[in-house]
């Protein structure tokens, strides 16, 4: 007699969105494995068109509040493409300063509070208190250092403002660089005692999978978040302008999201993960040292671990920050930054490596200024195939060994799709009081 | 004069009736400025408190709140109430309200006598969109005078106590 046993999540916890997961199992065979996570970004493609460029990022940085400043410098960068807008280095020093900004804020949030008590066993942040309340104020201090450096630059913690096609409408005095600067540099101590802790904990092995893995190739030789060509683990190599060339997105019936494979069909994984996996030689200083901790024998096939390469990358965030700080202070300080330029019609393309993972904007807009076609392609979803292999794959594995309970089932596929750290609804602020 | 009270609204205006909070916070600032009062708009984050916050002694939270109500009713949270809500994952942000202020509050120990006031307005429906439902758009207008009421009853009091307070002073001097 065919056996079936099914493990639904309806609501995934601790994730920043509102997701669920679906695993069918006949005789000892998985047969469906379904996540799906609500996608908005693609409300606000459609919203944009027809609206003059100079709105775009007004609208851009509502898509979510971790993500503002990543979606609004994308968008920058890519209308700056249509428009032929050159950068100076002091607006690609102050957007590579915000830009870690919200990867620290993001990764400490994300680490701390939604993976990290998978790990210790507790069911929340506030649980984890009780055992670790240094660690869990220190962890809150962290993710606010990284509103702060967004405060600074873009004018607001989140939902930036000061930035602007071809510019900043203030940049900061030297004064508050400075005094940004130390409070850096001291949380890097901080961070490196998390790395510690995270080097005593046990990381599960029923995740492991080859994984394809892509990320931008930097655009210098160093560990950068901001590239002109995306590379795969495989050895492809495209300028971010082809960037259809490899993302190619695909709907499934049971998902809200589109999801994406490489051309060659094969699923592939982007974040902080993969960028060590392709560019970790080249990290620098303690940021080095936290990756030779967590990561004595270089990265695995295992997507658990992407939440040490996220502690890993704040280390990195923190001390880059502190250079782009350096290398503002080193300039002539000025009040304000603008470009000038000549509205024309055009297309343009921008790729940044976020949290989690690669973004993708193209924008095309006509000669008046107004936008023709928008194009976003967040991190979550080019994950949420490779996310459905691995919690296949998993289910599997954890089936083969016998005796998996339904709880444990659920929780161990839980923390795969939490280690992506998946990403939308937080476009959406609602109290609920049940 | 530094402002005694953070008014400050939280969701998005681009996502239907979780855009209540923001749209509260625009009928506020349209009106002439309450000293005692600044008016921020918090987006999606909670957990960005403390960078708004500039050491008032209240802060009052605007938000859309859902508890099975009819679409449009106010729900009004004292600090207590506040705080004594159940940690649920059923909010679609990733920790509700309480759970953040709790660990903002292990956090920033500077903050712990700071205290929080909710206006909550149910959602009829929160998806993305423009513009507020029919009940919800009703209940704007209340939500934002109710608020104007507070700041200037609390100014007003705050003024009494002070005159008071100076009477007091010079009673003792004399």
């Amino acid at each position: 007699m065919m056996t079936t046993r099914t493990i639904s999540i309806p609501h995934l916890g601790r994730v920043e969105g509102h997701g669920g997961i679906f695993v069918k199992v006949v005789d000892q065979t998985v047969s469906e494995v379904n996540m799906d996570i609500h996608e908005g970004s693609r409300y606000y493609e459609a919203l944009m068109v027809g609206k003059h460029f100079l709105e775009v990022q007004g609208i851009i940085t509502r898509v979510c509040a971790i993500c503002s400043a990543n979606h609004t410098v994308t968008a920058l960068q890519a209308l700056e493409a249509a428009l032929g807008i050159p950068q100076s280095p002091r607006v690609h020093c102050l957007r590579g300063l915000m830009l870690q900004g919200a990867a620290i804020e993001s990764h400490a949030l994300h680490v701390f509070a939604l993976a990290l008590p998978d790990f210790l066993g507790f069911d929340s942040v506030m649980s984890m208190a009780s055992k670790y309340p240094d660690e869990v104020a220190a962890a809150l201090r962290l993710k606010q250092l990284g509103n702060k450096v967004q405060a600074l630059i873009g004018g607001r913690a989140v939902h930036p403002i000061n930035t602007l096609v071809g510019g900043f409408g203030k940049v900061p005095a030297h004064r508050d660089l400075a005094q940004l600067r130390g409070e850096l540099a001291a949380g890097i101590d901080v961070a490196m005692k998390f790395v510690e802790l995270a080097a005593t904990i046990p990381v599960p092995d029923f995740a492991a999978r080859p994984a394809v893995f892509v990320a931008l190739r930097p655009y210098d030789d160093r560990y950068r978040f901001r590239g002109d060509s995306i590379c795969t683990s495989t050895g492809e190599e495209v300028p971010v302008s082809s960037y259809r060339d490899i993302v190619r997105e695909f709907t499934v019936e049971h998902s809200h999201a589109k999801h994406s494979a490489l051309a060659s069909g094969s699923t592939y994984q982007v974040g902080s993960l993969a960028r060590l996996a392709l560019w970790g030689d080249r990290l620098e200083g303690r940021a080095r040292e936290a990756f030779r901790t967590l990561m004595p024998n270089g990265v695995a096939d295992n997507v658990l671990y992407n939440n040490w390469a996220q502690l890993i990358e704040i280390v990195f965030g923190l001390e880059a920050a502190v250079e782009a700080c350096d290398e503002l202070l080193a300039m002539e300080e000025v009040a304000r930054e603008q470009a000038e330029y000549a509205v024309r019609a055009g297309r343009g393309v921008s790729a940044t490596e976020v949290p989690r993972g690669t973004l993708f904007h193209e924008y095309e807009i006509d000669d008046d200024g107004l936008v023709v076609a928008a194009n976003v392609i967040t991190p979550t979803a080019q994950n949420l195939a490779n996310t459905e292999r691995d919690l296949r794959h998993a289910t599997e594995r954890l089936l083969a060994d016998g005796g998996v309970s339904d709880a444990q089932l659920r929780l161990n596929l839980e923390m795969i799709a939490r280690a992506y750290d998946p990403c939308i609804s937080c476009s959406v602020h609602v109290v609920r009081v049940d | 004069m530094s402002a005694r009270v953070l008014v400050i609204a939280f969701g998005n205006p681009l996502v239907g009736d979780d855009g209540a909070g923001p749209a509260v916070l625009r009928q506020l600032t349209d009106q002439p400025p309450h000293a005692c009062a600044r008016f921020e708009d918090g987006g999606t984050d909670v957990l960005s408190l403390p960078t708004w916050w500039q050491g008032e002694g209240e802060i009052w939270i605007i938000d859309a709140l859902r508890a099975g109500a009819e679409p449009g009713t106010i729900h009004r949270l004292d600090h207590d109430a506040i705080l004594s809500l159940p940690q649920t994952t059923a909010s679609l942000h990733h920790l509700s309200i309480p759970e953040c202020l709790r660990w903002i509050l292990h956090a920033f120990p500077e903050m712990r006598a700071v205290r929080f006031r909710l206006w909550g307005i149910e959602p009829a429906l929160v998806s993305t969109g423009c513009g507020l439902s029919e009940p919800v758009a009703d209940a704007i207008g209340q939500v934002a005078s109710e608020l104007c009421s507070a700041l200037s009853a609390g100014s007003a009091a705050r003024e009494g106590s002070s005159t008071a307070d100076d009477n007091d002073s010079s009673d003792r001097l004399s």
